[in-house]
């Protein structure tokens, strides 16, 4: 545990590091290492699409090993959505083959002059030539890989033509249908000409203390397999079996979270998915959940295809955020998202902006080519998303995201945006836990920081009031500090709805045989929540003003359905949330940052007069 | 009184997706009395007078376990959401 792969693509050269075992006990791996190596390494005010910003792939100390659900990787940079510190993660089965081609990681820096990829293989690295890559999509570029390296068994992580042209919300996409979606991870590696990372292996990680891993292994399984949500709803409906419960609660986001009900929701749901378009469930390396789907929309021109999701974000991106309810264009975006190299949810969001932008006469009818973004037109929805990643006409608009669409047409306050990443599919005005989650989220805008719907709507562990704020500052520190834990393992969330950090302890204790308490593995996860935060001040002054909501969540009321006349009541859960964290208007104390073995950061933050008093 | 219960997920295959309930019951009726002219159904969600954990019984959008529980008064034009134990993210 520890080889990480340093690649500089201005110089081209590749050189293998061993990351000492102090920082690995302080940061585990993924986001918390992440962030700890954007703050050793990167200057928090660089440009994201420069040179000088970092693309910091890894795996966890659990990826590729028998722990449940550790199929997955992790991407980490200052993203150019946000500008903040940014984590992304994706499953498939690409992280451990990473791990099994001999590295825990890769840090990629600079830039190169052409375009080049990167394949790893048995403990060796080099970097390619790929003039002949650039331009392909996902499913092209990855088909290619496999056929030129002449093995079937690569697995290839890679971006589109949405990554190339720089689109502010672009990914990473590995096995030719997973995302590291979120933030505009994709448009960084663009930016460093780095078309793909190629990845084969047979090294497989060590494991210190075999029985008392196996034991709590065993445990975590079993909590799993018997718990309802993830031992039988998630495999058997996939994410989307939410778009019913959520809508029903009446905080289903529709046409820009104008209101939080969308009564033909059932078209694109879970259950009609596994009844019309479903062929086969996919479960990412090592998964005994299998929420993913493989879908087919074999008859209805001209939305033909087939692929891996829909997920529940992305039909309720493309569905009720755009005011539509047809499946098969629902399915076709989410399609063209995973081969061009698109965030589904950011796509689809922005899409929706743009139609309530257009709805108030807010766009000028001459840069829109003929196309009219109508609420429900399902033929605009694939439309924008080509012109999106081509950056074509409007589409060069919607490229740059929410924030700075609506901003441009003059109406900046109809832009759903946390620290500028678009809102995902929860109206947090029926869920004021979750509003606080949204506007705290480091990342920006985003449902997995900490995951409140889960007890306020879910109820797990246990159910919750949805309406009250009372109690809520607590549970969301409490899931973001946990969220960190297992972003940082590289777990898959899901396990939480089973298990949580007591149940990891074992795990990680007899995947690396460090003498680690629950007390211990807890406060990594604090200790990763304000790393961030520190990266974020650092880069742009990041507090309070920054942790808020858009104002329609703040101050209309939701107009219909259950959540009517309801507010998200920030003020009253966010100085609570501050004095649990230990913070002063949004920013770390010098005393809650010593608490945490970061000491060097609260130095560079008074050094820059950002420590508060 | 006329009362609308609607099902969802693995619930759909034992239930179905929808079904129209005419009760000759006083306006309103409680949820429990309401909810035992399905056969099978209060087996399915309840145990011990109390609804399942993690099962969501929602009243017009409104979760039960906020209201009465399974004593909640159902009126005329109610409609009643069932749904298992479900997740996603």
């Amino acid at each position: 545990m520890g080889k990480i792969l340093r690649v500089n693509l201005t110089e081209g050269t590749l050189r293998d590091e061993m990351l000492s075992e102090d920082v690995l006990k302080m940061w585990l791996g993924g986001r918390g290492l992440g962030v700890y190596l954007m703050l050793k390494e990167v200057d928090p005010r660089v440009d994201p699409l420069s040179p000088e910003n970092k693309l910091i792939i890894l795996t966890g100390p659990l990826t590729g090993t028998a722990a449940p659900e550790s199929g997955r990787w992790c991407s980490v940079t200052k993203a150019p959505l946000t500008g903040t510190i940014h984590d992304s993660h994706s499953g498939g089965k690409w992280g451990p083959e990473l791990k099994f081609a001999g590295y825990d990681g890769i840090i990629i820096e600079g830039a190169s002059e052409k375009p080049v990829y990167l394949w790893i293989h048995n403990g060796k690295a080099e970097l390619r030539d790929a003039k002949h890559l650039w331009g392909k999509d996902t499913h092209a570029t990855t088909d290619i890989l496999i056929e030129e390296l002449g093995d079937k068994n690569i697995k290839v992580m890679c971006i589109g033509p949405a990554g190339e042209n720089l689109v502010k919300f672009a990914c990473l996409i590995n096995d030719k249908g997973r995302a590291a979606g979120r933030g505009g991870h994709g448009a960084v590696m663009g930016s460093k000409k780095l078309k793909a990372i190629a990845v084969r292996g047979t090294m497989k990680p060590k494991i210190a203390n075999e029985s008392r891993f196996r034991e709590a292994v065993k445990l975590n399984v079993d909590k799993i397999k018997k718990h309802p949500v993830t031992g039988e709803a998630l495999p058997k409906y996939g994410t989307a079996v939410l778009v019913n419960i959520i809508n029903k609660h009446g905080i289903l986001p529709t046409r820009n979270f104008q209101t939080g009900v969308h009564p033909t929701a059932d078209k694109y749901s879970g259950e009609t998915i596994a009844e019309k378009t479903l062929i086969r469930r996919v479960p990412c390396w090592g998964c005994i959940i299998a929420c993913g789907r493989y879908t087919k929309i074999s008859d209805a021109a001209p939305f033909q295809g087939e692929g891996d999701g829909p997920e529940y974000e992305t039909v309720w991106a493309f569905g009720a955020q755009t005011g539509t309810d047809d499946l098969a264009a629902i399915s076709k975006a989410n399609f063209l998202c995973n081969e061009l190299g698109l965030d589904t949810i950011s796509m689809g969001h922005v899409i929706g902006t743009l139609m309530e932008l257009y709805e108030k006469g807010k766009v000028p009818i001459e840069k829109l080519r003929g196309l009219e973004p109508k609420w429900g037109n399902r033929a605009a929805i694939v439309e924008l998303t080509w012109r999106t990643a081509y950056r074509s006409g409007i589409g060069d608009d919607l490229a740059e995201g929410a924030k700075k669409l609506a901003e441009k047409y003059g109406a900046p306050e109809l832009a759903m945006v946390v620290r500028g990443q678009e809102l995902p599919a929860y109206d947090p005005r029926g869920v004021q836990g979750h509003g606080l989650g949204y506007a705290t989220s480091n990342r920006g805008g985003c449902h997995l920081r900490s995951y409140m719907i889960a007890p306020e709507v879910l109820g797990v562990p246990q159910l919750v009031d949805r309406f009250t704020t009372n109690g809520k500052a607590e549970l969301v520190k409490t899931f973001q500090d946990g969220f960190a834990v297992i972003d940082s393992l590289v777990l898959c969330k899901f396990n939480t709805f089973a298990t949580w950090v007591e149940d990891w302890v074992g795990m990680v204790a007899g995947a690396t045989g460090w003498n680690i308490t629950l007390e211990e593995l807890t406060k990594i996860g604090e200790r990763i929540y304000n790393a961030e935060r520190v990266f974020n001040i650092l880069a742009f002054g990041d507090g309070r003003a920054y942790d808020t909501l858009p104002r329609r969540l703040l101050v209309e009321p939701m107009p219909e359905g259950p959540a009517r006349g309801h507010t998200v009541k920030l003020d009253e859960m966010l100085e609570e949330y501050y004095n649990l964290r230990g913070w002063v208007d949004g920013r770390p104390t010098r005393e809650k940052l010593e608490e945490l073995g970061l000491k060097e950061f609260a130095d560079k933050l008074e050094e820059k007069g950002l420590l508060p008093k | 009184m006329r009362v609308t219960v609607e099902f969802y997920a693995t619930l759909r295959e034992k239930f179905g997706r929808k079904v129209e309930l005419e009760l000759n019951f006083d306006n309103p009726a409680p949820l429990i009395t309401v909810l035992s002219q399905i056969d099978g159904l209060l087996e399915e969600i309840a145990e011990n007078g109390r609804i399942k954990t993690m099962y969501k019984v929602l009243l017009n959008g409104l979760n039960v376990e906020f209201i009465k529980g399974l004593d909640t008064p159902v009126k005329d034009g109610d409609e009643i959401c069932i749904f298992p134990p479900a997740g996603g993210g």
